[in-house]
C-alpha cells in the first residue's frame, strides 16, 4: 500500500522588530503599550549595568563566581511581563532581568553568589523558586508546581527556563514527558543562547532548532528571535493561552546570544571568535530596542544617559547594602537541615565535635553561638 | 482488632491518611490502575480517583522531581520507586534538591514528601530487585530515613512519615510483605520518628537490627538460648541511639545485622557510635553480620548472601566467646 | 542544670549537676516513697555534696514510681534518681497490641503460601510465612532495663591486662577517672609490684592493697559517711596533691590583746582575738600575694587571687568545716567577726550551702580554742597556704633585756611548696607576726 505520514509539522519563527529597526506593524500593533515599553527598557538597562558592575566585584574578589545574563535579557523580561503574577517561574541562573520585573530585589540574586543562602529565601508571593545549580534538573520541579495548582483546581501555571544544554539532560526529558502525558500546564522556554561553557550548541541538539524537541511529546512548539522583546511576548502568548486554557504544555525557543563568558570563572576567547561576537552585539536586545524607541519618538539620548547613571547609583546601592549584610551565624549551617534538629544534630551544632569521648555529649558546655 | 500483614498495614495507612489529608497523593508506576507491582496501593485509585493516584511514566528521576515540585507547593506527595534497584536515576533529584532545598532556601521553600520503596532479598528476583541501599541516604545529610521490620510498626512509622515536614524516604522489606502478621490497631497511631524498639530484654549481649533481618535475629537469639537484648531501630536516620547507648552500657556485647554489604554499611556507624559512647562497657569487640563486599547475587546464590539465622547464631556465640 | 536534658516523656528525672561540675553527691535520705504523689515544691531526696546537703526537689508533678538507689549510696549526674508513673497513653502514642505477635500457619520457608488471590510481583516469588515465639510478643513501650550492677568500667586495654593476668576485672576496684579500672589497679588487685607505665600518679597511691582491719574490741561501728566521708576526701586529696611545709613562729600579743579589750568596749561587742588575725593577715597577703591563690592542676596552672576570701575553719560534731568570709580586706574588725560567727551558726546547723564553703584564697584554723600550741595544718585545697592560731598563753618574755609578763599566740603556717618557696612563707609568716606585735601598724 501506498506510504502515508504518519505525522507532518513544521516549527513556525517569530520576529517582529529586527536587528535592522525593522518593525512588522500586524504582529506587533498595539503587543506592548508604550509606558510599559519604557518599564521594560528601563528593567533591561539597570539589569545589564547590574551584570557589569557584579562582573567587577568579582574581579575585585568581593564576589564570587558569577554568571553574567548579557545579550539575554529580553527572553526572560518578555515572559514575565506576559506571564501572572502568581505564575511560577522555575528560573536557572541567566534570568535576573524575569526576576527583577517579577519584583524580586537583586539583592537575594546577588547574596546567593555572595555565598549565602538567605539570598535563596524568595517570599512566596514572587512564585519565583530559586537560583539552580544542577542543570536541567529544576524543569521536572516546574511540571510539579503547575501540577500542584491543577490539583487544586487552580488556574496557576508554570514556565520554566533553561539552555540549549540543558536539553541534553535526561530530567530534561523526563519533565517534558510527564507534562505532556499528564497534560500539566508548563511552558517550557528554552534559551538557545549558542553555548554551554564552551561546547557549541550542535552537540547539544543538531537538529535544525530546539524547539522541534517538544513535538516528541506533542507539545505545540514555536521558535521566536529572543533578543526582540516583542516576539517574546508574542510568542509567550500564545504559550500560555495554550496552557491556561487547555492545560497542557508548550515549548518555546527564544533564539539569543551569551553575549558574556559563562561565568567570571571562564574566558571565552579560548574556543570562540571575536567576529562571531560582534556580530550578535549588533543584534542586542537592549539597543535594538532603545533605537526603535527613539526612532518613535518616546526616548532619547538624553534620558538614555540620565537612566544609565541612576541604574549604576541604584546598582551601587544594592552593592553596598548586600555588602553590609552582616555575617550569618555559624548555627544557620545547621539550623535547616531539617524543621525540627534531632539529638546528633543538635549535639553537634552546640558542642562543635562530631566525636563523643565515652561520656555523654549532652553534658559538654555549649560551644558557641547557637541559634 | 485484625491480623494484617505488611502490605494490609501499609494499604490501610495510605486510606487513613489520605482521608483525612487530602494534600496526600500518590504516584508512581503502575500505582494505580495496578495497584502496585506488590498491589500495596490495591484499591487506592478506585477509591480515591485518578487526580490522586497518578500511573506516571517510566521515569524515577520525573516522579521523584515532581514529587519535589509537588511538595514545593504544600501537597503531600507520596511517590513509589517500584524497586530499591531503580533509585539510582532518582538520586540526583534527592540529594541535589530534595534534601537540600530547606537549607539552600532557609526554609523558604521545604519538601514535605514520602517515598515508598520496596527494599532488600530473598523474594527469588532478577537483578536489581534485591538489593538494600539505605546508607546511601543516610549519609545524605537532609533526609530521613525509615525501615520498618513488621506491619503495626509500618502503619505508626508511615504516618508518621506523611506527616514529617522534611522528605522520608520510607523502605519496606519485601520479603516479608506477606510472611509476617501482626495484630494492628484498626485506630490511628503513630510511631514517632527517630525511635528504637527493645524488642526482648536481655543482659548478655544486645543485637541491633532492622527491617527483614529482624526476624533472623528473633530466630537466633531463640536459638542460642542466651540473655540476648535486640533492639529494632525502626528508624535509620535520624538514629536512636541513646536505646542503643543504655543497652549495650548494660551487656557490653553487641552484635549488629544488616543485609546491605558490610563495608561503610549502617552498621559501621552503628559501632563507631558504640565504640565512642560505651567504651569503657565493651568486653568484647563490635560484630557485624552483613551482607558481603560483593553484588547481590541472582537467585540461585541468594540465600548464601543474605545472613541468615545460623550466620546471625554464629556471630553472636563468637561476640559472647571473646 | 545546664546541659543536662531530662527525658522528654517525664518518665524518669536525672541527677542533675547540684554545684559546679558536681560528677556524684552521696544520697542521704528519701524524702518520698514509691506510690508518692508529688509537685515541684515536693522535696525528692537529701544529697550531700562536697560542702554542702543539698535539698533536691521533683522537677515536674507527677507520681514516683521507683527509688534508683539507697542511703548511703553513690549516685552519679545524669544518671535517673527517680523514675515516675507515666500516665495512659498521649493521644498519639501507640496503643499496645494486646496477645502474642506473628503467628501464623507455621509454614516453613520456601513452600509457597496458599493461594488468597493475586498476590502481585511481576517478578520473584513470595516464600511463605514465618513464625516467631511469644518472647518477643509487643508489650507496651518499654526502655531499657535498669544496668546490672557490679560490672567493670574498663578500656579494652586494660580488660586485656586483666584477661591476660587470669583475673575477673569486676572484682577489681577501680580507681581511675569515672571510677574505671586502671592497669595499676589490677597490677594491684594481683599483689604485683610493677605499676604499668604512663598511668596517672594519683591512681598509684590507692592501689597499695588495704591491710586487713582487726575486729575484735570494737564497742562502737561508726559509718564512715556524710559529712565526714567527705571531709576524708577533701584531706586526702590535699595531702595528696600539695607538698606541705610548715613553718613556726610566736607573736607578743600582750599590746593587741589590750587594744582588743578597749575595742570591744568601744563597740560594745565581745571581740576575739579571731577578728584581729585575720585582719593581719589580710594585710599580709597583700604584701605577699602568692599566697593568696588557688592551684589549677587540671590546667596546671596558678591563679593569683585579686580578692581576698577568708576561710575560716570551724569545728562542728559532724567534722570539720570551712565556710568562707568573702572579701575580707574590705570588711571591718566587727564585720569580720560578725560573719565568723554566723557562718559558724550554719555550719553547726548544717544550713550552710555549697556557695558559701567556695572560692576561698587562704584559710585561717584557730586551733587555739581547744589547745595546743603548734600544729601542722593541712591545706584547705586547691588554696595554696592555711595559718593556724593556737592558744595564748601567758608568758614570760624579754625585751631590749628586761623581763615582763606578756601574751604569746603561737602561728604555724603551712604552704604548697609547688607555689610558695619556703623564704616567702616565712617572709609572710614574719609580716603577720609583726602586724600582731605592733597594733598601731594593724589598726
Amino acid at each position: 500500500m501506498p506510504i502515508t505520514n504518519a505525522l507532518t509539522t513544521t516549527i513556525e519563527r517569530i520576529s517582529i522588530l529586527d536587528e535592522h529597526g525593522n518593525f512588522d506593524e500586524k504582529l506587533g500593533k498595539g503587543l506592548i503599550p508604550d509606558a510599559d515599553l519604557l518599564k521594560l527598557y528601563e528593567t533591561m538597562v539597570t539589569c545589564r549595568m547590574m551584570d557589569e558592575v557584579a562582573f567587577k566585584l568579582q574581579r575585585s574578589g568581593r564576589m564570587g563566581t558569577y554568571p553574567q545574563n548579557m545579550g539575554q535579557e529580553a527572553n526572560s523580561l518578555g515572559a514575565a511581563y506576559a506571564l501572572n503574577n502568581d505564575d511560577w517561574l522555575v528560573t536557572c541562573y541567566r534570568e535576573n532581568c524575569g526576576l527583577m520585573w517579577r519584583g524580586v530585589p537583586i539583592d537575594s540574586i546577588l547574596l546567593h553568589w555572595m555565598g549565602d543562602e538567605r539570598g535563596n529565601a524568595m517570599p512566596r508571593p514572587h512564585h519565583a523558586t530559586p537560583i539552580a545549580v544542577p542543570i536541567g534538573t529544576q524543569m521536572l520541579h516546574a511540571t510539579g508546581l503547575a501540577w500542584a495548582a491543577k490539583y487544586r483546581g487552580q488556574k496557576q501555571i508554570a514556565c520554566t527556563f533553561f539552555g540549549d544544554g540543558a536539553t541534553s539532560e535526561g530530567d530534561f526529558h523526563e519533565a517534558c514527558n510527564f507534562a505532556a502525558n499528564l497534560d500539566i500546564p508548563v511552558i517550557f522556554f528554552c534559551q538557545n543562547n549558542f553555548w554551554a561553557i564552551s561546547v557549541p550548541g550542535r552537540i547539544q541538539c543538531s537538529a535544525p532548532t530546539v524547539a522541534q524537541r517538544g513535538i516528541a511529546y506533542g507539545m505545540p512548539c514555536l521558535q521566536v528571535d529572543g533578543n526582540d522583546i516583542f516576539a517574546v511576548v508574542y510568542g509567550m502568548r500564545k504559550a500560555i493561552e495554550h496552557a491556561r486554557t487547555n492545560g497542557k504544555p508548550f515549548f518555546i525557543e527564544g533564539v539569543t546570544y551569551r553575549l558574556g563568558d559563562h561565568t567570571t570563572a571562564d574566558d571565552a576567547r579560548r574556543y570562540r571568535d571575536q567576529a562571531e561576537v560582534d556580530a550578535w552585539k549588533a543584534r542586542d536586545p537592549i539597543t535594538r530596542l532603545r533605537n526603535y524607541m527613539t526612532k518613535k519618538g518616546i526616548w532619547s539620548d538624553a534620558k538614555d544617559a540620565a537612566l544609565r547613571e541612576a541604574a549604576e547609583a541604584s546598582c551601587m546601592a544594592t552593592i553596598e547594602r548586600c555588602e553590609q549584610v552582616e555575617h550569618p551565624v555559624r548555627g544557620d549551617v545547621f539550623n535547616y537541615t531539617f524543621a525540627e534538629l534531632p539529638t546528633d544534630l543538635l549535639t553537634q551544632r552546640e558542642t562543635g565535635h562530631t566525636h563523643s569521648l565515652g561520656q555523654d555529649p549532652s553534658q559538654l558546655p555549649s560551644a558557641s553561638n547557637a541559634r | 482488632m485484625a491480623n494484617l500483614t505488611l502490605v494490609q498495614a501499609i494499604n490501610l495507612a495510605l486510606i487513613q491518611e489520605m482521608e483525612k489529608d487530602d494534600r496526600v497523593l500518590l504516584l508512581g508506576e503502575d500505582v494505580g490502575a495496578n495497584g502496585g507491582v506488590f498491589r500495596v496501593t490495591e484499591g487506592l485509585q478506585k477509591r480515591f480517583g485518578a487526580n490522586r493516584v497518578v500511573d506516571t511514566p517510566l521515569a524515577e528521576s520525573g516522579i521523584i522531581g515532581a514529587s519535589i515540585g509537588l511538595a514545593m507547593a504544600g501537597l503531600r506527595p507520596v511517590p513509589e520507586i517500584q524497586f530499591e534497584g531503580f533509585l539510582g536515576p532518582a538520586y540526583d533529584q534527592l540529594c541535589s534538591h530534595a534534601a537540600r532545598m530547606r537549607t539552600r532556601t532557609r526554609g523558604a521553600f521545604t519538601v514535605p514528601m514520602t517515598v515508598r520503596v520496596p527494599v532488600g532479598g530473598g523474594i527469588h528476583a532478577p537483578e536489581l530487585h534485591s538489593d538494600s541501599p539505605e546508607a546511601f541516604y543516610t549519609h545524605q545529610p537532609g533526609l530521613k530515613v525509615v525501615m520498618p521490620s513488621g506491619p503495626y510498626d509500618a502503619k505508626g512509622l508511615l504516618i508518621s512519615a506523611l506527616r514529617d515536614p522534611d522528605p522520608v524516604i520510607f523502605f519496606e522489606p519485601k520479603r516479608i510483605y506477606r510472611a509476617i502478621r501482626e495484630e494492628v490497631p484498626e485506630d490511628e497511631y503513630t510511631i514517632p520518628l527517630g525511635k528504637a524498639r527493645v524488642v526482648c530484654e536481655g543482659t548478655d549481649l544486645t543485637v541491633v537490627s532492622w527491617g527483614a533481618s529482624v526476624i533472623q535475629c528473633m530466630q537466633a537469639i531463640e536459638a542460642c538460648g542466651r540473655s540476648i537484648e535486640l533492639i529494632d531501630l525502626r528508624t535509620i536516620y535520624p538514629m536512636d541511639m541513646e536505646t542503643v547507648e543504655q543497652s549495650v552500657s548494660k551487656t557490653g556485647r553487641c552484635v549488629i545485622v544488616h543485609e546491605a554489604p558490610r563495608t561503610c554499611g549502617v552498621g559501621s556507624e552503628v559501632a563507631t557510635q558504640i565504640m565512642e559512647k560505651c567504651f569503657l562497657h565493651l568486653e568484647a569487640p563490635v560484630q557485624r553480620v552483613t551482607g558481603f563486599d560483593t553484588i547481590m547475587p541472582y537467585y540461585k546464590l541468594e540465600l548464601e548472601y543474605l545472613p541468615d539465622a545460623a550466620r546471625i547464631q554464629r556471630g553472636i556465640e563468637d561476640c559472647l566467646a571473646y | 542544670m545546664a546541659g543536662l536534658k531530662q527525658p522528654d516523656d517525664k518518665s524518669h528525672f536525672l541527677l542533675p549537676d547540684l554545684g559546679e561540675g558536681l560528677v556524684e553527691a552521696e544520697l542521704i535520705s528519701w524524702r518520698v516513697k514509691p506510690g508518692d504523689v508529688v509537685t515541684t515544691s515536693s522535696i525528692l531526696a537529701e544529697m550531700q555534696t562536697d560542702k554542702a546537703l543539698v535539698e533536691v526537689p521533683s522537677p515536674w508533678p507527677g507520681t514516683v514510681s521507683e527509688l534508683c538507689g539507697k542511703p548511703g549510696d553513690i549516685m552519679k549526674v545524669g544518671k535517673p534518681l527517680v523514675r515516675y508513673a507515666v500516665s495512659g497513653a498521649a493521644p498519639a502514642a501507640a496503643p499496645a497490641a494486646k496477645g502474642p505477635a506473628c503467628v501464623s500457619a507455621s509454614v516453613a520457608a520456601g513452600v509457597p503460601a496458599e493461594a488468597e488471590g493475586d498476590q502481585g510481583t511481576v517478578v520473584g516469588t513470595m516464600s511463605g510465612t514465618l513464625t516467631v515465639s511469644d518472647r518477643f510478643a509487643r508489650k507496651p513501650e518499654h526502655t531499657v532495663a535498669a544496668p546490672v550492677r557490679g560490672k567493670a568500667l574498663a578500656t579494652p586495654a586494660v580488660r586485656r591486662i586483666a584477661r591476660e593476668m587470669g583475673i575477673d576485672i569486676n572484682k577489681v576496684a577501680g580507681t581511675g577517672h569515672s571510677g574505671r579500672v586502671t592497669a595499676s589497679d589490677v597490677h594491684g588487685f594481683a599483689g604485683g609490684s610493677k605499676a604499668a607505665a604512663g598511668f596517672a600518679p594519683r591512681a598509684v597511691a590507692a592501689s597499695i592493697p588495704m591491710p586487713p582491719v582487726d575486729k575484735d574490741g570494737v564497742s562502737q561501728r561508726i559509718a564512715f559517711r556524710g559529712v565526714r566521708r567527705k571531709i576524708a576526701e577533701s584531706l586526702e586529696r590535699s595531702v595528696r596533691t600539695a607538698v606541705h611545709f610548715t613553718v613556726v613562729d610566736e607573736a607578743d600579743v600582750t599590746a593587741l590583746d589590750r587594744r582588743r579589750r578597749e575595742y570591744s568596749k568601744v563597740v560594745g561587742q565581745k571581740l576575739s582575738m579571731m577578728p584581729f588575725i585575720m585582719a593581719a593577715i589580710v594585710r599580709a597577703l597583700r604584701k605577699h600575694p602568692s599566697l593568696n591563690a588557688n592551684v589549677d592542676d587540671a590546667n596546671s596552672e596558678i591563679l593569683i587571687k585579686g580578692v581576698i576570701n577568708l576561710s575560716i575553719a570551724v569545728d562542728t560534731d559532724s567534722g570539720l568545716m570551712v565556710p568562707v568570709v568573702r572579701n575580707a580586706d574590705q570588711c571591718t574588725l566587727v564585720d569580720l567577726a560578725n560573719q565568723v560567727k554566723v557562718l559558724a551558726g550554719r555550719c553547726r546547723d548544717r544550713t550552710i550551702s555549697r556557695e558559701e564553703s567556695m572560692g576561698g584564697t587562704f584559710t585561717l584554723s584557730n586551733v587555739g580554742s581547744y589547745g595546743g600550741m603548734f600544729a601542722t595544718p593541712i591545706i584547705n585545697y586547691p588554696e595554696v597556704a592555711i595559718l593556724a592560731a593556737g592558744r595564748t598563753k601567758e608568758r614570760v618574755l624579754v625585751k631590749d633585756g628586761r623581763f615582763y609578763a606578756g601574751l604569746v599566740l603561737p602561728l604555724s603556717l603551712s604552704c604548697d611548696h609547688r607555689v610558695v618557696d619556703g623564704a616567702e612563707g616565712a617572709r609572710f609568716l614574719n609580716t603577720v607576726v609583726g602586724l600582731l606585735e605592733d597594733p598601731s601598724s594593724l589598726l
